[in-house]
């Protein structure tokens, strides 16, 4: 340990904290900290910044995560279960007799499954009420994602965090930057401006997740809040913005949901779209949204509707958008600096200061 | 009590009820552990439960070299690497991936501590996380990630002193001198 002035250093303060020092040397801290005033100040900052890292909790595991454990560890069939041993000094069973080996064996076969419980179409969690937003010019449904393959999801309102939690990511929130967006004609106090790609996978994370807030503020405050979804494939073909074609189908995705719009067909063909990210080319897209949204005339109209598509894409470049998706809530960009989007009761925060500043809430 | 090291090699001779018990008392800091790492928490299931799977197969080949403790975070440890490897060799790994959204995590509080811990240089982060959550000694993390004792000491502290910047501005600690 080096001593400076007669401190002991700033780490062996932080060690002698952790219980990390050598018997002798904590003695010769402990004497030290005993009068020394600067160096308990300096431990004391140390344990409050522990303090603060507490607050960073996670939910319990989840119940399955027990089962599959147990299961695992049950699987042989063992109507005995040895009782645990005090000493490792008893003599072995033969390997093969061990239930270990087996349930080795059987996790190496892969036969030990993860099951994980599915949102049953028309389930209670499903039946979302139908909401309808403004999408560019015309109003279409902004569907919660509800397919069958949707996990069921808890949805979190801002009530979920604490006075103080929404007290600071109110300070951060308002001092963003604005942007000047288009409101498109929407004069609703509150505008989201989704920038998505229908290939994305956080956008389908998104598109999921934000709808039932969406649509518990159209309950509460019809009109409030718009909605306007653009288009930015991250596709070279299409996007000027980007360099390579990322997403093979975004393209062709971003034409068929806007051909669909005006069908109104538009929700299945999105949740079909969801559903069949990974593996969308622009000719299974056309496939998909003749058989899903009835679309017939996709070639013919491709052309007029890729332009309406730039256009898009174009509002993304001069917000030199980088991510996908990106979400501005009244001219503020919602997502940091990495791209991370707010999760769904950030949202609904974001939503109720805006609200709050426009007057429609108190 | 048992001690996890005594439990884990009744574990090896056969004992599921000592597995079980090992269980009950690292499932939620495993758990901890990867949830707080990856923003899916289906993969941090998927991960935990391979943790422990892979405890079970090993533990045929036990010997209580290290502290239990060491060793199942290894091996969660080794997991983890191996997800991120898999996760930034995935081709579509660019804007999209980076923008994936940690839409189940619990709001209560933590919301600031993440971000803060997130502008962390990665190994400080490993570091201060190791030490803070999953309450690893200087000598365990050192194991862990390969590092000299005094290195994880001078990262830990140049960590913690980032956080407490970013978390407290406001506070500034005094300098030492006379």
């Amino acid at each position: 340990m080096t001593m400076t002035n007669e401190h002991p250093d700033r780490e062996a303060v932080m060690a002698w904290i952790d219980g990390e020092l050598p018997v002798d040397e904590r003695a010769m801290v402990q004497t030290h900290m005993d009068t020394c005033v600067a160096c308990r100040q300096m431990a004391d900052e140390l344990r409050g910044t522990a303090k603060e890292l507490a607050a960073w909790r996670v939910d319990a595991p989840p119940a399955s995560l027990a089962d599959r454990v147990h299961a695992a560890a049950r699987q042989p069939a063992s109507p005995v279960v040895p009782a645990p041993r005090a000493s490792s000094a008893l003599p072995a069973s033969p390997a093969w007799q061990r239930p270990l080996v087996w349930v080795a064996a059987l996790v190496m076969l892969g036969l030990l499954t993860t099951v994980r419980i599915q949102c049953a179409p028309g389930g209670p969690v499903c039946a979302r009420p139908r909401v309808h937003f403004s999408f560019m010019e015309t109003p279409v449904a902004v569907p919660a994602l509800v397919t069958s393959t949707a996990p069921a999801r808890r949805v979190l309102r801002a009530d979920a965090l604490s006075p103080a939690a929404r007290e600071r990511f109110e300070s951060e929130w308002n001092t963003r930057p604005h942007v000047g967006i288009n409101r498109s004609g929407q004069t609703a106090p509150v505008v989201v401006v989704m920038f998505l790609d229908w290939q994305c996978p956080a956008c389908r994370a998104v598109h999921g997740a934000y709808g039932p807030i969406f649509e518990a503020w159209e309950r509460s405050n019809p009109g409030a809040v718009t909605v306007v979804l653009k288009d930015y494939p991250l596709n070279s073909s299409c996007n000027s913005n980007v360099s390579v074609a990322m997403h093979a189908g975004a393209c062709a995705a971003a034409v068929a949901v806007r051909l669909a719009r005006e069908r109104g067909t538009a929700e299945p063909l999105i949740a079909w779209l969801f559903a069949n990210q990974e593996t969308l080319t622009p000719e299974s897209v056309k496939a998909g949204a003749e058989t899903i949204a009835g679309i017939t005339d996709f070639d013919a109209r491709y052309a007029d509707t890729i332009a309406l598509v730039a256009r898009d894409t174009a509002d993304g470049g001069a917000l030199h958008v980088q991510f996908t998706p990106t979400i501005y809530i009244n001219g503020v960009r919602s997502n940091g600096d990495d791209g991370r989007a707010l999760a769904p009761y950030e949202l609904d925060l974001a939503i109720q200061i805006e609200l709050r500043k426009a007057g429609v809430i108190k | 009590v048992i001690a996890d090291e005594a439990l884990m090699l009744a574990c090896r001779d056969g004992s599921v009820e000592a597995f079980e018990q090992l269980f009950g008392r690292y499932r939620m800091p495993v758990w901890g552990y990867f949830r707080r790492r990856l923003s899916d928490a289906a993969r941090a299931e998927d991960l935990a439960q391979e943790t422990f799977v892979a405890v079970l197969k090993g533990a045929v080949r036990y010997e209580p070299r290290a502290l239990f403790r060491t060793y199942l975070f290894t091996i969660a440890f080794n997991l983890l690497s191996a997800e991120r490897r898999r996760l930034r060799a995935r081709p579509a790994m660019s804007l999209d991936d980076a923008a994936l959204v940690d839409l189940a995590a619990d709001p209560h509080q933590g919301l600031w501590v993440r971000q803060a811990v997130g502008r962390l240089e990665e190994m400080d982060r490993e570091v201060v996380m190791l030490r803070e959550f999953e309450e690893l000694s200087y000598a365990q993390i050192a194991t862990l990630l390969n590092l000299p004792l005094n290195t994880v000491r001078s990262r830990l502290f140049r960590a913690r002193t980032e956080l407490r910047r970013l978390l407290i501005p406001e506070t500034h600690t005094q300098g030492h001198g006379s």
